[in-house]
């Protein structure tokens, strides 16, 4: 794929590793191996794969700007996915680190976002009672907001953050969680 | 009232531990099913390979204490799976899970890592975990305890210098599979850990590293020196005990405080593979 955007455009500066699977999901003691490997290869696997086929032409250009779309749930859980979606969204910071370590000395930044409470469209329509409503505790909006801040990391003057790890939540997600709560609104299987 | 001399007792308890082969020459794992059993822990010794894994359970019983040699490749379902009901059906049950085995990557660039080492790493590193937890859970929540300790790597709050990318990235996932299992499991009476651990000198790197190489590192951590395997695995015996029941989804640096020194810029000619 990036070779086709190479093909197409001559070059590739910026990749947003966006694609995820997420999703209510069996309890550990009960979860089947294809779901685990499935979750996984998308979530962790990917971004690695198109990473690293990006860094072969980012490196020799000496610019580049990653952006890897974690979540919250990279240094909390996912209530809304299971373990896969933490799994993998915490690897993904690891991910993040370490190429971001090794390729700063050719002009590249690798970072990673964490939102939590995103206006997704999908669980809009699966989920209408998830959404806060107006107000300070809003969901954040995927464009205007989120698309504003992957806009100005891959910036070419924003050399200087490179590894880091954003929460991207209104600055509400260090409160203490309500397990019962979250539990009942989620309909997560919680292995009771 | 309990004594102090009471403390960390795990007696009756019946322990697994990955990747624990080697015996007295083994690594990180040997010695912490050693420490285990001489808590009072029946040890199941899983390695790859059946004469490593006997290796350390005949290192164990010559202390007169109880172990088994379990060999198995953790990162197939099935073998992991059969590895599980293999503890059960000699020891009658699985109290503590020690996910230690590894896949320890090069330090590959990123635009230059196989995906065979990508994959290795994710399987051994995050697949295995999964599918040991997966099948130790079962069994431990029908009687209302267990401890699954996941032996993860400062690498997973840092960057590594030794191991590169697939390392760093799975070493973190673990610590995520360690969160969420954890808050699944808490009301059955199980804690999931993660340990951070550090520089260790075990006997399986003092073979490998040259004395020099040894010495070089000590001065770069805060305590002088490395971290002995009786160490770390002292932390895991704690964590294995039932006065533990309240520590879970814990990532724990174990590491002389050289994860929290402020690290500095890569040098290319130092690690590249």
């Amino acid at each position: 794929m990036v070779d086709e955007v190479v093909r197409h455009f001559g070059r590739i500066d910026i990749l947003v590793n966006n694609a995820a699977i997420s999703g209510l999901i069996p309890a550990v003691e009960r979860l089947p191996n294809e779901i685990w490997h499935h979750q996984l290869a998308v979530d962790l696997d990917g971004p690695f794969y198109m990473s690293r086929a990006a860094l072969r032409y980012m490196i020799p250009q000496r610019f580049g700007r990653i952006v890897n779309i974690s979540s919250f749930a990279a240094v909390r859980t996912g209530f809304v996915g299971g373990v896969t979606y933490t799994t993998a969204k915490t690897g993904l910071l690891g991910l993040t680190r370490q190429m971001a370590y090794e390729v700063a000395q050719y002009g590249i930044t690798v970072n990673a976002l964490m939102p939590t409470g995103l206006l997704n469209p999908r669980v809009l329509r699966l989920r209408p009672d998830w959404v806060q409503g107006e107000g300070p505790h809003r969901a954040i909006h995927p464009e205007e907001e989120l698309g504003w801040i992957v806009a100005h990391l891959c910036h070419p003057n924003m050399t200087a953050i490179s590894g880091a790890a954003i929460p991207v939540d209104r600055g509400v997600s260090n409160g203490i969680g309500d397990f019962a709560e979250l539990k009942r609104r989620s309909g997560k299987d919680t292995g009771d | 009232m309990m004594m102090f001399g009471q403390l960390c007792d795990l007696s009756g308890l019946v322990a697994l531990v990955t990747g624990a082969g080697g015996g007295e020459r083994g690594g990180l794992g040997a010695a912490i099913a050693r420490v285990l059993a001489q808590a009072g822990a029946q040890v199941a010794v899983n390695d790859l390979a059946l004469e490593d894994a006997q290796a350390t359970a005949s290192m164990i019983r010559a202390l007169g204490l109880v172990a088994e040699a379990l060999p198995a490749d953790v990162a197939d379902p099935e073998q992991a799976d059969q590895l599980v009901a293999r503890v059960i059906e000699r020891f009658g049950k699985i109290d503590i899970l020690v996910n230690k085995a590894e896949y320890h990557s090069r330090a590959y660039r990123p635009d230059e890592i196989p995906t065979e080492e990508w994959q290795r790493s994710v399987a051994v590193n995050v697949h295995a975990p999964f599918y040991l937890s997966r099948a130790a859970v079962r069994d431990m929540r029908r009687r209302k305890f267990g401890r699954i300790i996941n032996v993860s790597n400062i690498a997973a709050i840092r960057a590594s210098v030794l191991h590169g990318t697939p390392y760093v990235a799975t070493k973190e996932a673990l610590y995520g599979f360690t969160r969420h299992l954890a808050t699944e499991v808490a009301q059955h009476g199980i804690t999931v850990n993660a340990i951070l651990p550090g520089f260790v000198l075990t006997p399986k790197l003092a073979a490998l590293w040259p004395d020099e190489r040894i010495a070089r590192l000590a001065p770069t951590i805060p305590a002088l020196r490395a971290g002995t395997p009786e160490e770390i695995a002292s932390l895991v015996v704690y964590l294995a005990s039932p006065e533990a029941g309240y520590l879970t989804g814990a990532a724990i640096p174990i590491d002389g405080a050289v994860s929290i020194v402020p690290g500095g810029r890569m040098d290319p000619d130092n690690c590249f593979v």
